[in-house]
């Protein structure tokens, strides 16, 4: 044994690359976003912040519309959630895969579908306007507060839809039965049993719209006029074109803050919501009982079509549409896509978004699968609790910015950086579902058989993660090609990829173009996501 | 108190159908035995109406509940885990069914703390059920299953997911509790010692049927189809290959010996038509010595088998047994177990010999 103390010590310990790991990727650009605030003195620069009026007003602004948004995804996606814990109807799988869309479309994409389907000239502008013979467009709130609150809870409806309806079809059935048999009314068994039990599932993903809402850029950028935006859109602003460099951390440092309560808020859920509840019983799914349940149900998938499918669809109508000089009857074809094709810089921009999708969705990977197998062996609870989770509090434009001062010009490893970062969190959760990671027992076999701890990984852990590991990884390479935030942040010059050669056809109007590119990138994105079944790894 | 009749519930699956019957006894414990999967749990659901049968009755004091709601047949149920809300207090949990009785503030109070005092958790009011000790939690389920005042109570395996020792100690109370208040209750449960214990009839379920029920005593030592002793193991069946009489008695013939079986002479004919098992007592055989028994009788009742394995249990000693390719335990005491891998004659008394076969003699399933 005494021989053996040392060598043991030559094992390297799992917290002695994370912790540098994780430091590198998240601290150091954090820490460089935040210095500028002490050029001339923190407390001057934070005084001058407070007392510009639009730093008030946007924090005030950038709140209430993710509070706003937030109330309106909870209730789009829960009668979603209770449709599919405990209906069974058809198109149910259709439903269930919607909850991808938060995660695999670009928010870009959705701000353009919204432009297409509820802006001035859009399909139901244009449809109502004939319907009723208008002159006006009658639907004139896109470019405002509204508009960008119903574009947040539509995108986000999807996320509280499937954490609540994961946590509702596990409601342990037994709860509900003896509240039944205790003369409770159906009414009393969902007031005082189901809610209690789906309550902490929704606070969580409540938390995680607010987030992710809070956090918006693109669709702020689009929507938010020319008025004042979020703390977000703010700190890009004065960043980029005011080079007010400490006025931008202090954007940086506040709008973290915000986002670490809302990270506390979503954490304290997640640990509530995730009770012990996988032996029990479930209420089994079952078909309408009466008519007018199957009607609300229909009146729900309506109003999720009209409102929610529109826009995705009206941006491969658009981009199949061949726009002439003169309006004319639809005019079908591939024009679009082949105008594209032949862009000077399309061929290397699709390179560019495979390359940086693949290099942040390796990286995401590769620490969700350290970190997982770190963490496991970690004795503080808080930190294992929260390290995860911390990435989710840090905004991809703060970090690009921080690179940005870490290496005093963008470059694309610093976006590949805050990519993984942003990406990781959801990676790590995919990862995590594994049993081969849950599940001590195999690695301790392992290890009674004869192997080394290292050895275990290799051969017991890594190829039980496998699929999962697979699921994470597809998850990032999604959310990583799709992104446009850090590049849009942060532009390297001559370096394109096919979310921000989207947002410049948007900027420049080119909009049949620009949903060609929407469709290629959703497609692209949409189908690593499916591949694998990766959403399985978000519940 | 009541009774609780079950009359031909039936629920029908693709794959499986629950056909039960079933009468518990006013103020007695009727424990419901069988595998994992065979239908217990659905049949309880469809007592206490949380489960729409496809047919059949439920009766409740001789009066027909099948149309009533849940909460209004009388029946209490004790789940699985007892399924104690976990977001109430043990007071909230106890008071939970008392709502629509309207009581006051105060009333409801009173109320609450004699329930507890009875099940002798007084001051636990303001506990949590994940502070509770799993014993403080079924008095909790209990008292909180007693509050609506039911007549019959259901236990749907309670004590499935504890550890032996507390399972044990738990069961008991539970008998104590009943005798004391004298409801009725049905307990049901896939572990056969707990049944046996707890139960004052027994009735074996499998794959969706009532196979038998009478008290445990009689199931035990007279079950009623080859299914049934098998599930109980409580003594060999031996395949009988032919019935002859022989000096007068009707013989059945096994690959191992000869099993005479006096007093069954007028042997139903269409009851054998089935296939037939000679049955005994595990602990019923005892070796024979060369001395002991006269040749001409030794062939009657005797047969030949050797100790494959003898497993030590305290004071008995199970014994893995094959005779003529047949397989099954015997229960011997200490001192007349046979040495693993030695061969003897063992001899059954003839009065403890009985026919059974792999059909179900009886023409109602209340019958005893």
């Amino acid at each position: 044994m005494a021989s053996k103390a040392p060598q043991r010590r030559l094992v390297v310990h799992p917290g002695a690359v994370l912790f540098p790991a994780f430091g590198l990727f998240l601290l150091v650009p954090l820490a460089a976003a935040f210095s500028p605030l002490l050029d001339g003195g923190a407390v001057r620069n934070l005084a001058r912040a407070f007392s510009e009026p639009r730093f008030m007003r946007s924090f005030g602004y950038g709140i209430s519309q993710a509070a706003a948004s937030t109330l309106l995804a909870a209730l789009v996606g829960l009668p979603g959630a209770f449709l599919l814990a405990r209906r069974r109807f058809p198109g149910k799988k259709f439903l269930s895969a919607l909850s991808a869309v938060p995660f695999c479309v670009p928010p870009l994409i959705i701000a353009i579908g919204f432009v297409l389907y509820y802006g001035r000239e859009g399909f139901l502008n244009r449809s109502l306007m004939s319907i009723f013979g208008l002159s006006e467009p009658p639907l004139q709130f896109l470019y405002s507060f509204s508009g960008v609150v119903l574009a947040h809870g539509f995108y986000n409806f999807p996320v509280v839809m499937r954490l609540v309806g994961d946590a509702w079809a596990t409601v342990p059935k037994r709860h509900e039965d003896a509240a039944r048999l205790l003369g409770a009314s159906e009414r009393r068994v969902f007031f005082t049993m189901t809610l209690p039990s789906i309550l902490p599932a929704l606070g969580a993903a409540m938390s995680l719209v607010f987030l992710m809402c809070f956090y918006s850029f693109v669709i702020v950028l689009l929507f938010g006029g020319p008025g004042v935006g979020t703390p977000e859109v703010e700190l890009y602003r004065a960043a980029r074109f005011e080079f007010d460099r400490p006025l931008a951390s202090a954007f940086a440092l506040a709008e973290t803050l915000v986002a670490m309560l809302a990270l506390y808020a979503y954490a304290t859920f997640e640990r509530r919501a995730a009770g012990d509840r996988r032996d029990a019983e479930r209420s089994a799914p079952h078909g309408f009982k009466s008519a007018s349940g199957a009607l609300m149900a229909l009146l729900y998938g309506a109003f999720i079509l009209v409102c929610f499918m529109g826009p995705l669809v009206s941006i491969v109508v658009e981009s199949l549409t061949v726009r002439t000089a003169m309006q004319g009857p639809w005019n079908p074809g591939f024009g679009n896509y082949a105008s594209l094709f032949s862009r000077r810089g399309f061929a290397a921009a699709v390179l560019n978004t495979m390359m940086l999708g693949l290099s942040s969705a390796a990286l995401a990977a590769a620490t969700g699968f350290a970190f997982s197998v770190g963490l496991k062996r970690s004795a503080s609870s808080v930190l294992s609790k929260l390290l995860p989770l911390l990435p989710l509090g840090v905004s991809g434009v703060v970090l690009a910015y921080g690179w940005n001062a870490v290496l005093g010009s963008p470059s694309v490893f610093a976006i590949a950086a805050v990519q993984a970062v942003s990406a990781y969190p959801f990676a790590l959760r995919a990862i995590q579902s594994s049993v081969g990671l849950s599940d001590e027992r195999y690695v301790e076999a392992a290890r009674s058989l004869g192997s080394s701890r290292l050895g275990a990984t290799v051969r017991v852990r890594l190829p039980m993660a496998a699929p999962s590991l697979a699921s994470g990884f597809a998850l990032a390479f999604a959310m990583s090609a799709g992104d446009a935030n850090a590049i849009i942040a942060a532009p390297v010059s001559g370096f394109e990829t096919l979310a921000l050669l989207l947002y410049r056809l948007a900027g420049s109007y080119r909009l049949n173009e620009a949903c060609a590119a929407a469709v290629l990138l959703a497609a692209g994105t949409g189908f690593v996501f499916f591949w694998k079944d990766a959403r399985d790894g978000l519940a | 108190m009541v009774s609780l009749e079950l009359r031909q519930l039936v629920k029908s699956w693709p794959d499986m159908t629950v056909s039960a019957s079933l009468l518990a006894k006013t103020g007695t414990m009727l424990a419901v035995a069988g595998p994992s999967g065979c239908g217990k749990s659905t049949m309880l659901r469809m007592a206490a109406g949380l489960m729409k049968p496809d047919s059949g009755k439920v009766f409740v004091g001789g009066f027909d509940v099948t149309e009533s709601e849940p909460h209004k047949r009388g029946i209490g149920m004790v789940f699985q885990d007892y399924a104690l809300f976990p977001h109430l207090d043990v007071a909230g949990n106890v008071a939970y069914g008392l709502r629509a009785k309207r009581l006051g503030r105060a009333r409801l109070a009173e109320r609450v703390g004699t329930l507890l005092a009875a099940v002798d958790l007084a001051g636990f009011e303001h506990r949590k059920p994940h502070e509770l000790s799993g014993g403080e939690r079924q008095r909790v389920a209990l008292a909180r299953t007693l509050a609506v005042e039911p007549s019959v109570v259901l236990f749907d395996e309670p004590l499935s997911s504890l550890d032996a020792s507390l399972r044990k100690r738990l069961r008991s109370d539970i008998v104590d509790e009943q005798r004391r208040l004298g409801f009725t209750a049905v307990y049901v449960t896939h572990d056969l010692e707990e049944a046996m214990a707890i139960g004052d009839s027994l009735a074996i379920m499998d794959a969706g049927s009532v196979l038998q029920c009478a008290s445990p005593r009689k199931v035990w030592s007279e079950p009623a189809t080859i299914a049934v002793a098998r599930f109980m193991g409580s003594g060999p069946c031996l395949p009988v290959l032919r019935m002859e009489h022989r000096a007068g008695v009707l013989t059945a013939l096994t690959a191992s010996g000869e099993f005479p079986l006096p007093g069954q002479e007028s042997h139903e004919p269409s009851i054998a038509a089935g296939q037939r098992c000679v049955f005994f007592e595990r602990s019923a055989a005892h070796a024979v010595t060369s001395m002991s028994a006269p040749e001409n009788t030794a062939d009657q009742g005797c047969f030949d088998a050797w100790c494959v394995r003898a497993d030590y249990a305290g004071d008995v000693v199970d014994c893995l047994m094959d005779s003529g390719g047949e397989r099954f335990t015997l229960r011997f005491s200490r001192d007349t177990a046979p040495e693993s891998g030695s061969c003897r004659r063992y001899k059954v008394p003839a009065d403890t010999i009985r026919m059974i076969t792999d059909r179900w003699a009886y023409a109602s399933p209340q019958s005893e």
